[in-house]
């Protein structure tokens, strides 16, 4: 085996070179965004599709239904109960359906639907390890990309602390299950904890990357690398195409 | 010439009203294993800190005196390049992971990508090191997900594979079980064997007393005794300023109060053992 690892899945589209991978799924954002619902259905469906060709169909679907389709709906929702306007579909109170406020609704969720379907797709496809890999190889700074990924990384790690610190408090007699006053009580005895050993836990992580010659001059090596093949280059030159296309048909379209 | 000098060196912490270190003078052979302890507050850690240049280029504050390490001022040397000279293990083992590696194999990789080394020779010294360390099982876990004492054994590997020739090393064991506390000594111990420099602070006494070749006493920031364990520990100063014995020591004195008459000092409880079944007139090798 070579000292340095290609980073491969074997899928085709997971081993895209991530900033092909970032390229495209902008480019999709961008796309949904600049027309209307026929575009945003087009790049749902796109995304859907390369979800299923990179093998991750389920958690894709999963993820997107739990945040975008659900912010999506409480979009609709919320528009179509209190925009006010003419058509009235009913009364309930206060609150009053309107065709309006549901075609506002739908016209704002469709953006939001187009815009962060791709940005789930990107959260799919990319590994974090090839993505920093690639920001290195593009001149990005080694203490920007360790910031990226330890801020990733750090979401479990503050999980489990904030479980160790809740069960502190509860073993000091804090309640912390119960109704949802309860929960908003011991709230603050476990953030105070939380966020007092975070800021400790920071300059002691400062400590260990000094230690361990994260500022010392000179080249850096690494067991790992990626391939940037020919197809992505094509790939990222037709999603320049692709963005320079609708941007200019969007500006034509605006001023006609 | 000397691995570490320090020389006179005072340290006050910035909006601190006393200083911290008071005219510390130290000097420790190339291959020497040092341990400094003393109650807490003494300034063992400042002084660790200082060692390593942690103070005053990371811990802001009023610094006079020079720490020399293999004969380099390190006022002159940036902290991050230090990292080739002389390495640096702290008691939290969550907070020593580089934060950013998916497995331990990574995580011992991380230091030696940061200085250079070629990746032919990374993987050569991290397959050595897991072996050295007795971690090889976990090479493919998250270092997060392992227990605190393997966590510190990662830690301690992370360090001890760049190479560094001075190693200083803050209270590993204080979150550590006793089996685990054995398996961290013995690593150091093997560093120690293998030529390295160790400078240590620890408040376990029987493994101060079995590893050390020189233990210094620092009490209110003043180097108040220095010398071997038995000099040391046999020294009433050593209590008086707020430190345990090892309990062979305590046992030994207890004996010798009842008109046991033991030859040397024993510093552990095999060497007490071994002594009074010497006086019994048992074989001591049994």
């Amino acid at each position: 085996m070579s000292a340095t690892e290609t980073i491969r899945s074997g899928n085709r589209v997971r081993d895209l070179n991530p900033a092909t991978q970032v390229l495209g799924c902008l480019v999709l954002a961008v796309v949904a965004l600049l027309f209307g619902l026929v575009s945003m259905a087009a790049v749902v469906v796109v995304c859907f599709v390369l979800a299923a060709a990179a093998g991750r169909f389920v958690a894709f679907v999963s993820t997107w239904a739990k945040t975008v389709l659900v912010l999506s709906l409480v979009i609709v929702a919320l528009q179509t109960m209190f925009i006010p306007g003419e058509e009235v579909w009913w009364e309930w109170g206060p609150l009053s359906a309107t065709g309006e406020g549901f075609r506002r609704g739908t016209l704002f969720a469709s953006r939001i639907m187009g815009a962060a379907t791709p940005l789930v797709l990107l959260v799919q496809l990319v590994d974090l390890r090839r993505l920093v890999l690639e920001m290195e190889r593009r001149g990005i700074s080694p203490k920007v990309t360790y910031v990226f990924v330890a801020t990733v990384n750090i979401i479990p790690q503050m999980r489990d602390r904030m479980g160790v610190i809740m069960d502190a408090q509860r073993a000091r007699g804090v309640e912390t299950d119960a109704n949802w006053w309860v929960r908003i009580k011991a709230f603050f005895p476990t953030i105070g904890p939380l966020i007092i050993s975070s800021i400790v836990g920071v300059e002691e992580k400062a400590i260990t990357l000094e230690a361990r010659g994260f500022t010392a001059t000179g080249p850096r090596t690494s067991l790992y690398s990626i391939q940037d093949t020919g197809v992505d280059r094509v790939l990222r030159v037709g999603a320049w195409v692709l963005l320079a296309v609708v941007v200019v048909g969007r500006v034509v379209l605006w001023l006609r | 010439m000397a691995a570490v000098e320090v020389s006179r060196l005072s340290f006050t912490y910035a909006a601190a009203d006393a200083p911290a270190l008071k005219g510390v003078d130290l000097s420790i052979a190339d291959g020497e294993f040092c341990s400094i302890i003393g109650a807490n507050g003494a300034g063992k850690t400042t002084l660790c800190s200082a060692i390593r240049g942690f103070v005053p280029q990371f811990h802001k504050g009023e610094l006079t005196g020079t720490v020399t390490i293999g004969g380099k001022d390190i006022a002159q040397t940036s902290i991050g390049d230090l990292a080739r000279e002389i390495g640096f293990v702290f008691q939290n083992p969550f907070t020593q992971m580089s934060g950013i590696a998916r497995t331990v194999f990574d995580e011992l990789a991380f230091g030696l990508g940061n200085l250079g080394v070629p990746p032919a020779e990374i993987r050569e010294r991290v397959e050595e090191m897991l072996e050295t360390a007795r971690i090889a099982e976990f090479r493919d876990r998250d270092p997060f997900a392992l227990s605190g004492g393997q966590q510190q054994r990662v830690a301690l590997a992370s360090m001890l594979i760049m190479g560094q020739d001075t190693l200083v090393i803050d209270e590993p064991t204080s979150q550590l079980d006793p089996a685990s506390t054995d398996e961290v000594f013995a690593l150091i111990g093997a560093m120690k064997d293998a030529g390295r420099t160790i400078v240590l602070v620890e408040h376990k006494m029987e493994h101060v007393a079995t590893y050390s070749d020189t233990v210094v006493l620092l009490h209110e920031g003043r180097v108040v005794l220095t010398g071997p364990p038995s000099e040391v520990f046999g020294d009433a100063r050593t209590t008086e300023h707020g430190t345990r014995l090892p309990p062979a020591v305590l046992l030994a004195r207890a004996l010798r109060e009842r008109g046991v008459d033991l030859p040397e000092l024993p510093l552990s409880v095999a060497e007490l053992t071994r002594a009074v079944r010497e006086l019994l007139g048992e074989d001591a090798s049994a």
